[in-house]
Order: structure tokens, then C-alpha cells, then sequence
């Protein structure tokens, strides 16, 4: 019994790999290049860190704040000082929200309110219909996203603070 | 049997008010602040190819500070990097010593069991004194396991500059 298995295993190797080099050789084309895609920088990530947890000091507030990259994975984050068990996800979700929507996670609470068509979008594990993410765009491209959680004034004052923090890197996005 | 309720009340009472004026506990643990104060500054200690490092911080009770995945990261370097953290802070001692202390046959080798631990050196325990207020984690460095070790090293040594 192995044999014969063997023998069709190995013909049918033989051709699938002259069928894939037909395909190759007909359809290569000589100038594919890969996908280059731009996503947010670890250095720029730290510059809207910084930028968004200043203008949250402002009124002494003090975030946890993520931002993810292209991919949605984080690429830089900071928990607060005592901040409560939540809001370090929070900030990461609000993040992946507002990057795989490349709408603010506040439009994202609209958009799928219970009585809408897009409500089971809610049922995606990492989103968050909560405000206090924004996309960080160049263009209609999202390179990443920042999210905040934790600021006194809660959910518009945490979209105000992920607006400074990006308007730090703003002349890098174009 | 009266004698005995009585002292049974006092008793209770004590414990009662033992209780109520019982304080919460006070812990020391490591600021956001002084964690991204020292990240900024062990990255001009950690090699030349500092672009690579992926770095956590974790606190006190082993949970993430900061963390900061490098540009060139690959895919299992921040959960490394956190691991080695947590291993450093859980076990008060570098992850690179944990792992020479639980090989093989040795007695502590079934430590490794735990499920967030991992014996790879590139961990630093935030020490101050004998109190141990958090970790470091470094994955990606040059010159591997020691690299990382040297870089976390340097990491944790920042943060208690910054909290004095």
C-alpha cells in the first residue's frame, strides 16, 4: 500500500511543480517588486506620546495611552500612575478601533449604535465604541493610531489630547 | 459558660478594633515618569544598533509600564521582552542568573513550570535597596542574551537614578 501512495504522491508533486513553473513562466513578471507600506515609526510614536500626555497635564490629568502601528499592534505605550485595571486596555483598544475603522473611535459609537445595520461590528474582540482613538493618516492611508484612556473630562477631552499628540508629528504625515 | 462568652466579646472586640485601625499597606513601585525617563536613557547605553531593542517595564505587581517595540522588531520580541521583565521582578533577581539557577536537574528547575516566566537573560530587577519596585526587559540587542542582559542592566540602574 505505500508504495503505490507514494508513487501518486510523487506524481502529483511532479505536476504541481510543472503546472506552478508554467504559471511562473508565463505570468512572472520580471519588475514585481514587494509591498511597501508605511506605518508609524517607534520615534514618532514616542513624540505623540509625549505631545498628547502634555496636553493632558494641562488640567492634571494623567492617561495610559498606546500607539499601534500600521498592523494595529502596539508599538509604544505608557500605563498612568494608578490608573485603574482597565485603562491601560482601554487605550489600546480605542487605538485599534480608531486605525481599523481610520475613523476616530468616537464616530465609531454612531456608526454602530444598536438600531444600525453595522452593530455587530461591535461583536469584533479588540474594538471599543468608546471615544479617545484617533487614526493617525497620511492621506486616506492609517499608518497607525493613537488611543487614550484615563483623562479627567473623559472621552472629548481624551480625543483633544490624541489631537496634540498627533499635530507633533503632522508635518511628517504627507 | 458566662466566663467563657465574656471572653469570647472581649476577644472579638479586640480583633474589631485591631481592624479598624488597621492601616492600608504602602508600596513603592515605579512611576510612568521615571520609566519613560529611563528608557530615553538606557537607549544611549544599550550598542550602536539601539533601532533594533524592543523594551517593557513592568511594576511592581508584574504588570507593563511602557512598553516600546523596535522598528525592526521581530514578531516574538516584545512578549520576550515583557517575559524577561516579569521573570526579573517575580524572582528579584537577572534572568540571565534565574536561568543558570534553574537548569537541567537543579532543584529549582520546575520554577520554569510558571507560565510567564522564560530563561533567557535580558531581565533586570528595579531595586531599591532590598525592595523590589519593578523590572526591565530588553529583547533585540546586539551581541544577544549578554547584549541584552548588559542594556536591561542599564535600564534598571536608570530608573533609580530617576526616582532619587
Amino acid at each position: 500500500m505505500q508504495t503505490p501512495f507514494k508513487v501518486l504522491v510523487g506524481s502529483a508533486a511532479v505536476v504541481a511543480i510543472g503546472l506552478g513553473a508554467g504559471v511562473l513562466a508565463t505570468s512572472a513578471p520580471l519588475q514585481a517588486q514587494p509591498l511597501t507600506l508605511k506605518s508609524i515609526s517607534l520615534q514618532q510614536a514616542i513624540t505623540v506620546v509625549k505631545a498628547a500626555m502634555a496636553e493632558c497635564s494641562k488640567d492634571g490629568s494623567v492617561i495610559s495611552i498606546t500607539v499601534v502601528d500600521r498592523d494595529g499592534e502596539v508599538r509604544f505605550a505608557v500605563r498612568a500612575n494608578g490608573a485603574n485595571p482597565h485603562n491601560f486596555e482601554l487605550s489600546r483598544r480605542k487605538a485599534y478601533t480608531a486605525r481599523t475603522f481610520r475613523s476616530p473611535s468616537s464616530e465609531f459609537i454612531a456608526k454602530s449604535s444598536p438600531d444600525k445595520d453595522l452593530y455587530g461590528q461591535r461583536s469584533l474582540k479588540e474594538v471599543i465604541a468608546l471615544g479617545g482613538g484617533l487614526p493617525i493618516m497620511i492621506g486616506q492611508d492609517a499608518i497607525g493610531a493613537v488611543g487614550i484612556s484615563g483623562a479627567k473630562g473623559g472621552q472629548p477631552r481624551e480625543e483633544a489630547c490624541g489631537k496634540a499628540g498627533i499635530a507633533a508629528i503632522q508635518a511628517q504625515l504627507s | 459558660m458566662s466566663r467563657f462568652t465574656t471572653v469570647s466579646a472581649a476577644l472579638l472586640a479586640a480583633a474589631l478594633l485591631s481592624t479598624a485601625q488597621a492601616a492600608p499597606l504602602m508600596e513603592r513601585n515605579i512611576s510612568s515618569e521615571d520609566a519613560m525617563a529611563a528608557y530615553e536613557r538606557m537607549m544611549g547605553q544599550c550598542g550602536p544598533a539601539t533601532d533594533n531593542v524592543t523594551v517593557v517595564f513592568v511594576d511592581r505587581a508584574g504588570q507593563v509600564v511602557l512598553q516600546a517595540r523596535a522598528n525592526s522588531a521581530a514578531l516574538h520580541n516584545l512578549d520576550l521582552a515583557r517575559r524577561k521583565a516579569y521573570t526579573a521582578r517575580t524572582f528579584r533577581a537577572k534572568s540571565t542568573e534565574w536561568r543558570d539557577r534553574t537548569m537541567g536537574s537543579m532543584p529549582a528547575a520546575g520554577q520554569r513550570q510558571l507560565s510567564e516566566v522564560i530563561p533567557l537573560g535580558g531581565g533586570t530587577p528595579i531595586m531599591i535597596g532590598e525592595e523590589v519596585i519593578g523590572g526591565v526587559g530588553v529583547a533585540g540587542a546586539q551581541g544577544g542574551q549578554p547584549g541584552d542582559q548588559a542594556c536591561s542592566d542599564a535600564g534598571a540602574a536608570a530608573v533609580v537614578a530617576a526616582a532619587r
